[in-house]
C-alpha cells in the first residue's frame, strides 16, 4: 500500500513548473542587444575595413604613429590624474559629509551631486570663465597683487584637468559615501574600546573598509574620464587632444569611420583591462574576507 | 552563600578571596544623562566589588545600555562619576579606560583574521611582535579556538564568534569586561552553554564583569548581583536570589518573575486580595500594595487549603505542556493568573469553566508597594 503510493509519488514528482518570470526582462534584453550590442559589433567590424578591403593599418597606425601615441599617452595621463585628484579630494569630502550631525548630510550630498544636475556644456563653459586671462581668477589674483601677469590657466591640460575633476567628483563621492556610511559604527566602538587611538582606528578600520567603495569610485571616474570630450576640448584650447576628440575628428571631418572605430575599441579595450585590474585586486584584497 | 545574608556585606567579603588584579573595583555616583528631554539615566549609584559578575537587568529603555556605555566611555555623562579602581574615570576617553568590552553582535573586524582580530590591543598598545604572538595563542587557547586563528569571522558560528570576542576583550588583561547583551545572537542551547562557560571564565580569571541583558534567566544564571534598572534608575540592587525572591516593588516582581499582582486591600485588622483573606501577610507600608501571584509559586485547588491564602477564580484554559500543565485561571479582580501543575500521570484534575483557588503558602505570600 505504502509502496505503491510512494511510486505514483515519485513518477508525479520531476513534473516540473515552469517558470516564465525570466520573460520580464525581455524588453530590456531586447533594447540592449538593438542599441548596445548591434553597434558594437558594427564598430568593431568598421574597424577592420578601409576602402571595402580588409585591413589592420588602422590599429598599425595608432601603435606606431608618433601622434596617435601621443593622443593615447595624454588621454591616459588625464584620465589618471583626474582619478587620482579625485580620491585625493573626494575621500576626505565624503569622510567630512559622513561626519557631519544627521541633518546636514542630505544637503551636503545634495551640494556635491549638484553637477550631475547641471549640463557638461555649461559647467565647462563656467569654468572657461572663471580661468581665462581676464577671468574671474586671474582679475582677483592681480587686483590682490599676487601676480603681476595673468596666469595661462585655461588652455592647458591642467584647465581641462580641473574641469574634468568637477565633473566626475559626484561620480567618486557616492559610492565611497555609501562604503562609509554601511561601516558598522559598533567595529569603530570596539577598535577604541581595545585601546586604539582615534588615528589607529581611522587607519586599521575605518580606512580598510572603504577600500570597496574606493575602487568603484576609482573605476568609475576612470572609465568616465577615458571618453571625456567636450570638456579638455574646450577647456584644452587645442592645446589637449584626447581620444575621443580624434574620433569625432576623424568621423566628423574626415569620414574615416574605419579609423574613428578602432580608436574605439581601443578605448574600450583600455576600459575592459581596467574593470579586470581592478576584480582582480579586489579578489586579493579581500579573499572572501568581507561580510 | 547564605539566603539571610544581605549583599552588601555577604557578595565583596565572599568573592573577596578570589581577588586578583584583573577585578577593579567599580564606583558609579550620581550617574545622570538625557538626550534632548528624554531622561535616560536619572543619577544612578552602583557600586561593584572586585571580581564580581553584576548584570544590568530591565526592558529597553530603562537606560541599561546607557549605562554600560557610559562606563565603557562612549557615552558622556550629564552629571556624576564614574571611578575604576581609585582613577576617576568620567572624562577619560574609551581607549585610555583599559577595559574590554564584549558587543552585542561581537563587531569583530571584518576584514581581518581571527588571529588579527585578537591581536589587535596588543598591536594597540605595541606590544613586540613575539609577545603578541604568545599572547594571541594563549587567549584562542582560552576559549578552545586556537585552530580557528587564520580564519576570517564571516567564516565561523555565532558561537565561535562570541569567543573570539571574548578572548579579544581579555587578551590585554583588562581590569573590567562589559558585555554588551552578550549572549541575544545565539540560540537558545548555544545561550546556555555559553552563560556557563563565560561564568567559569569569568570566575578563573577573577575579572570584575558588567553585562545588559533583558533575559532575566541569563542574569539569573550568570550574575553575582543583578541591578534591574526602571525608567532610569536603579529599581533593586541585589544576588539574584535577593530580587527574585524579596523584589522590593511591583515592577522588579513583574519583571523577575512573569507575575501578576493582584492589589491588596486593608479590610478590618487583616489584608484581602481578590476576594481572600492573606493568611500571615508580612507588613507592609502605606499606598498601594500588591500580592505577587507566580506561576511556580502557587498550587490549584478545588477546595480552600487551610492556612494558606485561597484566591478563588475559574478555569479559562488548560494547555498540556509535556511534563506540566498550564492553567490559566480568571481571578474575581479580572486578572488571569497562569499555574503551572505537574503531571503525574492522571488525568488534569480540574476541567475549564471550574471554580477552583489559587492557593499561596505562606512562605510564598508576597507583597510589594507599587
Amino acid at each position: 500500500m505504502t509502496l505503491i503510493t510512494l511510486g505514483a509519488g515519485e513518477r508525479e514528482a520531476p513534473v516540473k513548473k515552469r517558470n516564465f518570470t525570466w520573460t520580464l526582462s525581455l524588453p530590456a534584453v531586447v533594447l540592449l542587444a538593438v542599441v548596445c550590442v548591434v553597434p558594437l559589433v558594427v564598430l568593431f567590424a568598421l574597424s577592420f575595413v578601409e576602402g571595402g578591403q580588409p585591413t589592420l593599418a588602422h590599429y598599425t597606425r595608432i601603435l606606431t604613429s608618433p601622434a596617435y601615441l601621443t593622443i593615447l599617452q595624454t588621454t591616459f595621463a588625464l584620465s589618471v590624474g583626474v582619478m587620482v585628484l579625485a580620491v585625493l579630494l573626494g575621500y576626505p569630502l565624503c569622510y567630512f559629509i559622513v561626519n557631519l550631525p544627521e541633518k546636514w548630510r542630505p544637503l551636503a550630498l545634495a551640494l556635491v551631486s549638484l553637477p550631475l544636475w547641471t549640463s557638461i556644456l555649461v559647467r565647462t563653459f563656467a569654468w572657461q570663465i572663471l580661468l581665462q586671462r581676464r577671468g574671474v581668477i586671474n582679475s582677483v589674483l592681480m587686483d590682490l597683487g599676487v601676480i603681476q601677469q595673468p596666469l595661462q590657466l585655461a588652455f592647458t591640460i591642467w584647465g581641462a584637468m580641473l574641469g574634468m575633476l568637477h565633473i566626475v567628483l559626484p561620480l567618486f563621492v557616492l559610492p565611497v559615501y555609501v562604503a562609509m556610511t554601511q561601516i558598522n559604527r559598533r567595529l569603530l566602538q570596539a577598535a577604541l574600546s581595545l585601546g586604539a587611538s582615534n588615528t589607529r582606528v581611522f587607519w586599521t578600520v575605518f580606512a580598510p573598509l572603504t577600500v570597496p567603495g574606493v575602487a568603484a569610485g576609482m573605476l568609475i571616474v576612470f572609465i568616465y574620464a577615458l571618453g571625456f570630450y567636450i570638456t579638455p576640448e574646450i577647456l584644452g584650447g587645442g592645446k589637449v587632444i584626447t581620444v575621443s576628440m580624434k574620433v569625432a575628428e576623424n568621423a566628423t571631418m574626415y569620414s574615416e569611420w574605419g579609423a574613428a572605430s578602432s580608436l574605439g575599441a581601443v578605448l574600450l579595450i583600455v576600459a575592459g583591462l581596467a574593470i579586470g585590474l581592478s576584480s582582480k585586486i579586489g579578489k586579493l584584497l579581500s579573499s572572501g574576507g568581507r561580510k | 552563600m547564605s539566603a539571610t545574608a544581605t549583599f552588601e556585606t555577604a557578595i565583596p567579603a565572599a568573592r573577596s578571596s578570589a581577588l586578583s588584579p584583573r577585578g577593579m573595583t567599580v564606583e558609579v555616583k550620581g550617574l545622570a544623562k538625557s538626550f534632548s528631554k528624554l531622561t535616560v539615566l536619572d543619577h544612578v549609584d552602583l557600586s561593584i566589588g572586585s571580581g564580581e559578575f553584576v548584570t544590568l537587568l530591565g526592558p529597553s529603555g530603562s537606560g541599561k545600555t546607557t549605562l554600560l556605555m557610559a562606563l565603557a566611555g562612549f557615552t558622556d555623562p550629564d552629571a556624576g562619576h564614574i571611578s575604576l579602581g581609585h582613577r576617576d574615570v568620567t572624562h577619560v576617553p574609551p581607549e585610555r579606560r583599559n577595559i574590554g568590552m564584549v558587543f552585542q553582535s561581537y563587531a569583530l573586524f571584518p576584514h581581518m583574521t581571527v588571529a588579527d582580530n585578537v591581536a589587535y590591543p596588543l598591536r594597540a598598545r605595541r606590544v613586540g611582535r613575539a609577545e603578541i604572538e604568545k599572547r594571541v595563542k594563549d587567549a584562542l587557547d582560552r576559549v578552545q579556538m586556537g585552530a580557528y586563528a587564520d580564519r576570517r569571522p564571516d567564516k565561523l558560528s555565532g558561537g565561535q564568534r562570541q569567543r573570539i570576542a571574548l578572548a579579544r576583550a581579555l587578551v590585554f588583561e583588562p581590569g573590567l569586561l562589559l558585555m554588551d547583551e552578550p549572549l541575544s545572537a545565539l540560540d537558545k542551547s548555544l545561550r546556555e552553554q555559553m552563560q556557563i562557560e563565560i561564568r567559569a571564565l569569568q570566575q578563573r580569571l577573577g575579572i570584575t564583569t558588567v553585562s545588559v541583558t533583558h533575559d532575566q534567566r541569563e542574569a539569573l544564571t550568570m550574575a553575582d548581583r543583578i541591578a534591574i534598572l526602571h525608567n532610569g534608575r536603579i529599581a533593586q540592587y541585589g544576588t539574584s536570589r535577593d530580587v527574585f525572591e524579596r523584589p522590593v516593588n511591583g515592577f522588579v516582581a513583574s519583571f523577575m518573575g512573569d507575575a501578576v499582582l493582584v492589589p491588596v486591600q486593608q479590610a478590618g485588622n487583616g489584608l484581602t486580595a481578590g476576594g481572600a483573606v492573606l493568611v500571615n501577610a508580612p507588613m507592609v507600608s502605606g499606598g498601594t500594595n500588591f500580592l505577587v501571584v507566580r506561576a511556580d509559586s502557587a498550587t490549584l485547588a478545588t477546595d480552600p487549603i487551610a492556612g494558606a491564602t485561597n484566591l478563588p477564580g475559574t478555569i479559562v484554559t488548560s494547555s498540556y505542556q509535556g511534563s506540566e500543565t498550564l492553567h490559566s485561571v480568571a481571578l474575581e479582580t479580572g486578572q488571569e493568573v497562569f499555574i503551572r501543575e505537574r503531571n503525574q500521570g492522571s488525568e488534569p484534575s480540574v476541567r475549564a469553566h471550574q471554580r477552583v483557588f489559587v492557593s499561596i503558602d505562606v512562605s510564598q505570600t508576597l507583597v510589594v508597594p507599587e
